[in-house]
């Protein structure tokens, strides 16, 4: 099964510009910082053409005091270009190296993955997006997650103003025993500089970064 | 004495309008209705794209209307197949594309 896994990882990774869509323009970098009450992650990745993305992936999971540095692909399956609105299906597959130096894993390192889908439909006052991850780390942490996030806009923008959502994002992790986070959050978008800032029902806060080139 | 006035008015009337009609010959403008252009990224990508092109004098996009007018310089060409292209590039799609002289 986990032969299959690897397997899947590889073929998406080095099949991926085949049946991929645009992520960013064709030239176009990216930085983004996540954290919230669970992980911390970097993911810098640059778009060769309008298809797909590839870029260094570094995470650090909180509770399983866990590392992971990846090279992660970010392919667009599908988008759907209406006139007043967007849809997009995303593929995000990675692979790269865990380290922990938890309990009985302490200083152990290993190849590790995950994959998983994106969905997201917006237009110029609401947004809603699904999201899943399958992350497998052989021995050391295998988990899966899913997220769906409800944003409504308040105003209505012109392009260079600054652009505010209010939104909500609902997440499940099986795994734990407490599995549902609630995460209220406002994202501010001027220019290239996209800001999300939450408070979840457990009182950690949420803090992501995103910038565009 | 009003028929002097009335002639410069007229003289003067003339000339602005000369002046407004070689300032838009200095660049040829083409709106083009965009699907999808729904945030400042999405106008972002198609304006960071047209403007490495060496036609484009400059680009405006309007997210309300779904539209983008693109200035073309005077001495330059683009036509529709490339304008179609570079939306495409950006990852969204044309609807109509309506030139102005």
């Amino acid at each position: 099964m986990r032969f299959l896994f690897y397997i899947i990882i590889i073929f998406t990774l080095f099949n991926s510009v085949s049946y991929a869509r645009p992520i960013s323009y064709a030239g176009g970098w990216t930085t983004m910082f996540m954290n919230d009450d669970n992980r911390n992650k970097m993911h810098v990745h640059f778009s060769p053409t309008h298809k797909m993305s590839i870029g260094l992936n570094i995470e650090y999971f909180h509770d399983e005091e866990l590392f992971f540095n990846s090279i992660q692909v970010n392919n667009l399956l599908k988008r759907w270009n209406k006139k007043k609105s967007q849809a997009n299906l995303y593929l995000k597959s990675g692979f790269g190296i865990a380290y922990t130096d938890k309990n009985k894993f302490d200083g152990k390192s290993q190849a590790a993955g995950f994959t998983g889908i994106s969905f997201d439909w917006e237009n110029r006052s609401y947004f809603v997006k699904y999201e899943n991850r399958y992350f497998e780390a052989e021995k050391i942490y295998n988990s899966f997650s899913q997220s769906a996030t409800f944003g409504i806009a308040p105003y209505e923008g012109s392009y260079g103003d600054l652009h505010t959502w209010l939104m909500i994002k609902v997440e499940n992790k099986p795994e734990k025993e407490d599995n549902l986070t609630v995460t209220p959050l406002v994202r501010l978008f001027k220019n290239v500089h996209l800001f999300e800032l939450g408070l979840n029902d457990r009182g950690k806060f949420l803090f992501n970064y995103v910038k565009r080139y | 004495m009003k028929k002097i006035y009335l002639f410069i008015t007229l003289v003067l009337f003339c000339f602005s309008l000369n002046i407004n009609a070689n300032e838009k010959n200095d660049f040829k403008e083409v709106h083009v209705s965009v699907n999808g252009l729904v945030c400042d990224f999405c106008a972002q990508s198609i304006e960071k794209l047209f403007k490495k092109e060496e036609a484009v004098q400059d680009i405006d996009v309007d997210l309300k209307m779904g539209m983008v007018t693109i200035h073309i310089k005077s001495d330059a060409i683009m036509d529709d197949v490339k304008i179609t292209e570079l939306i495409t590039q950006s990852g969204y799609s044309v609807e109509g594309i309506h030139r102005v002289q």
